[in-house]
């Protein structure tokens, strides 16, 4: 008899489970603290080299250049939430939250952009890397301003200049 | 490890067929010519009684001129890799076809027909992959076919041929409203008995293999791997990120493979549990369906808090895992696994009691043992049909060396016995869990320094919560050169044919849930993109595309 | 007077059902620990699909007037039960109440037939089985009860003992009238993507489900009926009493479904078959007796 009477167990175990429906939006949403959601990218860190762009799987973050400056831009609609650039970023720049209610009617909200203004170079003109990297740069190498001055052009005509001076003597 | 009259037995078969062997770790590699390759799968499968997992075709022009084909065996008794490879010469290359040997063959050579153009000898052709509308002539996975490259279709509306002269067809999808992925079954039948069923798939095909060929690195994907399944995600991203470290050679360090082994169990748990309120769902018993996603969301809120997200999620690196599991996590864990395998325990017995689910599960959907072992069926659908088969056991890897365990076998094959094989692999789940957590050893989890050379091969095999399912990794520059992927539901789909024959309609949708199909793992076809929207494939209009 | 209390329990019945039934879906929730939807849940989803204009196919006049029609029986069975415990011409009426209900379901049952969809041809023809099996018992059952309780004015323990098999046997019915798990097999199967309703919308659809509604409030009002019958009231005690105890009946029906999964087209009838034979021969017999 206990055996046909199984069934009805039901009504214990849904009282002792209760009611567990959660009545969001009208509440907290359930959300540990280890959740990952987008990132947001600290203006000032950032020096735009580009290794968060290396690392992103879905292309969310992209970078744009034309002469006078250097965009990295942030897509939250391609952003797969995996903190890939959090890690590889160099300067600590970006850093991750819980948010994940970005539903908007607008796309450009989803869009962010960090504008970084480029060096031209003491010799030819040319813009190369961003005034940040190059400040970045000098920090935490022992190279000389003359160096640092100069897009990688410039740079690489010297060393030959300077290396066939020192071979036959003079230019 | 392998004892020496074994690999010899392998070396000795790449002699006799005038081929060459190389062995490397646990794979053992034959290069056998074209001519012997029936003759060398007839043998390993039917005499040596190998597993015939897949089989991958791998435009080589660039490195060397010929396409290649490789049927991938594995040895479970001795926890080898047998790789039989040939090469072929050309740009219509032609290799014979070993379905009358090994029926499991079956669908990984038509995909090789269709993605790469080579045609087989000696069997039928049917498109299998690509819609069939697709041109005559153009393979999307040769490598002068660029990913992005576009191309003007026109959808046209497909017949399926009547399989028997009678009976009457009652179609199931591809959108169906109770289905949870497109997926197209065509039952015919007779009152309310099923004569025959067709089976028309990969709606959901999306150039995985393609994409990760061309414009992802390494390390990107993983991610890619880890969406080819919403439910089994990671076990995808762990076979591919252990199938580069195998072809690399490289040292993983312990702890990451104990939490590598520990996610994928909390994985199986939470799959096995969506299963279970699936299948009562379709019976009718709604209550049981809630109640079980009811403690199945203890399990996504543990795998949030061991990993960041709720599903995807996104730890696994070549090399190691991203994140830690600390001693607060730890205890966590054990402690919720306590709660919930009491919980699991009250609702599964009420469950199975009721009357109706008993009496409709017994009996029906049932694959006999030789069935099963011919079409070469993975996972719990295996081992309810009596084939004792579990790579953890059979191919360890990670961490499960250190992990005791039964593996659950039933020998009926009906739907009660597949469904019990997943409730006793909740309960192996949960302690495999904790022994894992007791023994987990202190170090690192990534590593700090690794090159990956070009030209390796890398083969595992990972039991996913649905059955075996194997990565197969070339190596190229910065990226994967050739990356195969045969998800467990691929071979399981065949053995269908065989369970549905002569049931009653009723029970139709139950056998087909049964095999727990993820039809997202099994296809994997190329969206054609227009102006950056997705255009979505009717069957019954000419659309131009 | 009688009448107008007859009256009013028809015109009550027109919004009742629908509360109960969101009072049922409500019970189910709560059985599986949901918050569930709100009370006049129901109700809301009627209005909506109203206003929802119908993708018609090739027979639709014919399935829209059927639904109609249904609900006009279903409106008629309810009336003339209501003028019946009151007292009113009893021995008349209750015999043309059991013919009301047959031909109700009868309307009931055809209707899928006449959708030209195979998914509901099937879970026509399914439903067509069960009721073959399940409404020749209850009629049986409701006519031995009329018999036994006019011809034999039971009023003691014994006659509540004579009168069990009968009581058990019209609640089962009865319940697997009312169309619940594990009986629901010709609309809600998953292959059969739920038979017919997969192919009505808006407005038929509307009233294809208050009709449902209605035949679950008939077969609560035949349950109350027969085990009210039994007590020695007085007619307006018992109008009252029917009427008061269907949400109850509703509501008990509604727990037992919840418990239970869904049968299947080759057990369901065969096992009903063989109780309702049981408890017919157990009753006839000890009717016989008591002769």
């Amino acid at each position: 008899m206990s055996k046909l009477l199984k069934p009805v167990k039901l009504v214990v175990i849904a009282g002792e489970a209760g009611r567990v429906t959660r009545k969001y939006p009208f509440e907290e949403p359930l959300v540990t603290p280890d959740f990952r959601g987008k990132i947001e990218i600290n203006a000032s860190k950032c020096i735009g080299c580009g290794a968060c762009v290396n690392a992103c799987p879905p292309n969310a973050l992209q970078l744009i250049e034309d002469k006078e400056k250097l965009v990295l831009r942030y897509f939250i609609g391609r952003c797969i939430f995996c903190w890939r650039c959090i890690d590889v970023c160099p300067t600590g720049a970006i850093k991750g939250t819980r948010e994940f209610e970005l539903a908007t009617d607008d796309i450009s909200d989803l869009y962010t952009h960090v504008v970084h203004s480029r060096k031209a170079c003491a010799s030819c003109g040319n813009t190369y890397a961003t005034e940040k990297i190059i400040r970045y740069v000098a920090e935490h190498a022992s190279l000389s301003e003359e160096y640092l001055d100069k897009c990688p052009d410039c740079r690489k005509r010297n060393f030959i200049k300077a290396l066939s001076r020192r071979r036959s003597g003079f230019e | 490890m392998h004892s020496q009259t074994l690999l010899d037995r392998y070396i000795q078969l790449a002699g006799k067929l005038g081929g060459k062997h190389l062995v490397e770790g646990d794979m053992v590699h034959l290069y056998i010519p074209r001519e012997n390759l029936v003759k060398a799968a007839s043998t390993l499968f039917n005499e040596y009684r190998l597993t015939h997992r897949t089989c991958v075709a791998i435009d080589e022009r660039p490195l060397n001129g010929f396409f290649t084909l490789t049927h991938i065996f594995t040895d479970d008794s001795s926890r080898l890799y047998v790789l039989v490879k040939t090469y072929l010469e050309g740009d219509n290359p032609v290799a014979p076809s070993i379905v009358g040997e090994v029926p499991a063959a079956d669908w990984c050579e038509l995909e090789a027909m269709d993605l790469l153009g080579i045609q087989f000898e000696g069997r039928r052709r049917e498109r299998l992959v690509l819609p069939p509308y697709w041109p005559d002539g153009v393979y999307p996975l040769r490598k002068e076919f660029s990913y992005d490259q576009r191309l003007n279709l026109h959808a046209v509306s497909e017949k399926i041929e009547q399989a028997v002269e009678t009976g009457v067809p009652v179609p199931i999808g591809p959108y169906h409203p109770a289905l949870h992925e497109p997926e197209y079954f065509e039952l015919y039948v007779e009152g309310e008995r099923i004569l025959d069923v067709k089976y028309r798939g990969f709606h959901v095909h999306r150039g995985i293999e393609k994409l990760a060929e061309s414009r992802m690195t390494y390390q990107q994907v993983n991610f890619l791997a880890e969406r080819i399944c919403g439910i089994c995600g990671f076990e995808h991203s762990t076979c591919y990120a252990l199938a580069v470290e195998k072809a690399a050679k490289l040292d993983v360090p312990e702890r990451a493979q104990f939490i590598r082994s520990i996610v994928l169990e909390v994985e199986r748990l939470h799959s096995h549990l969506l299963w279970l309120g699936v299948a009562f769902h379709t019976l009718g018993y709604d209550a049981g369906f809630m109640h079980m996603w009811r403690i199945r969301e203890k399990v996504m809120e543990l795998a949030e808090a061991l990993t960041g997200s709720r599903k995807t999620y996104g730890i696994n690196m070549v090399g190691g895992v991203r994140r830690d599991i600390n001693e607060e996590k730890r205890k966590k864990t054990i402690e919720v696994l306590n709660e919930l395998e009491k919980e699991f325990s009250k609702i599964i017995d009420v469950a199975i009691s009721v009357p109706q689910v008993k009496k409709r599960l017994t009996g029906t959907g049932v694959l006999p043992k030789e069935w099963a072992v011919k079409l070469g069926v993975e996972g719990p659908v295996a081992r309810a049909s009596g084939v004792d088969r579990d790579a953890r056991r059979d191919l360890p890897y990670a961490a499960y060396k250190h992990a005791s365990f039964k593996v659950p076998v039933y020998t009926e094959g009906d739907n009660m016995a597949r469904a019990l094989v997943r409730v006793d692999e909740v309960k192996e789940s949960m302690s495999i869990i904790i022994q894992l957590l007791d023994a987990i050893p202190r170090g690192p989890i990534m590593l700090d320094k690794y090159e990956i050379s070009e030209g390796r091969i890398g083969v595992q095999v990972v039991e996913a919560p649905r059955g075996g399912d194997i990565h197969y990794v070339l190596t190229g520059k910065g990226k994967p050169y050739r990356w195969r992927v045969r998800a467990p539901t691929y071979n399981n789909i065949p053995a269908l044919r065989i369970m549905l024959r002569d049931q009653s309609l009723a029970d139709a949708p139950l056998t087909i849930a049964s095999i727990d199909p993820c039809f997202s793992c099994t296809d994997r076809i190329m969206v054609i993109r227009e102006n950056g929207r997705v255009e979505r494939i009717s069957f019954n209009r000419g659309v131009p595309l | 007077m009688e009448q107008l209390l007859a009256l009013t329990a028809v015109a009550l019945a027109i919004l009742l059902p629908v509360l109960y039934d969101g009072i049922e879906r409500k019970t189910k929730a709560i059985l599986q620990s949901r918050v569930g939807p709100p009370l006049h849940q129901s109700l809301l989803d009627l209005g909506k699909l109203l206003s929802k204009e119908p993708v018609e196919f090739p027979s639709y006049p014919l399935v829209f007037y059927t639904t109609v029609l249904s609900i006009i029986l279903e409106f008629a069975v309810i009336l003339v039960l209501n003028i019946a415990v009151l007292g009113i011409n009893t021995s008349l009426l209750m015999p043309v109440a059991i013919a009301l209900v047959t031909v109700a379901q009868t309307a009931n049952i055809s209707m899928p037939l006449l959708v030209s969809n195979p998914y509901s041809q099937i879970g026509g023809m399914r439903e067509v089985m069960l009721a073959l099996v399940n409404e020749f018992s209850l009629v049986a059952g409701l006519a031995l009860f009329y018999y036994y309780t006019v011809s034999q004015h039971p009023s003691s323990i014994m006659g509540w003992v004579i009168a069990m098999p009968l009581i058990i046997l019209v609640t089962t019915a009865t319940y697997v009238l009312s169309g619940r798990v594990p009986f629901d097999i010709a609309e809600a199967e998953v292959e059969l993507a739920s038979g017919v309703l997969i192919e009505l919308s808006g407005r038929v659809l509307a009233l294809y489900l208050y009709s449902i509604y209605l035949k679950r409030y008939v077969s609560s009002m035949l349950a109350a009926v027969v085990v009210f019958t039994l007590m020695p009231l007085n007619p307006l005690t018992r109008f009252i009493l029917v009427n008061v105890s269907i949400p109850f009946i509703w509501i008990l029906y509604s727990i037992t479904s919840v418990m239970l999964g869904r049968s299947r087209i080759d057990l369901a009838p065969g096992t009903l078959f063989k109780v309702y034979i049981v408890l017919l021969t157990i009753s006839i017999t000890g009717l016989l007796v008591i002769k």
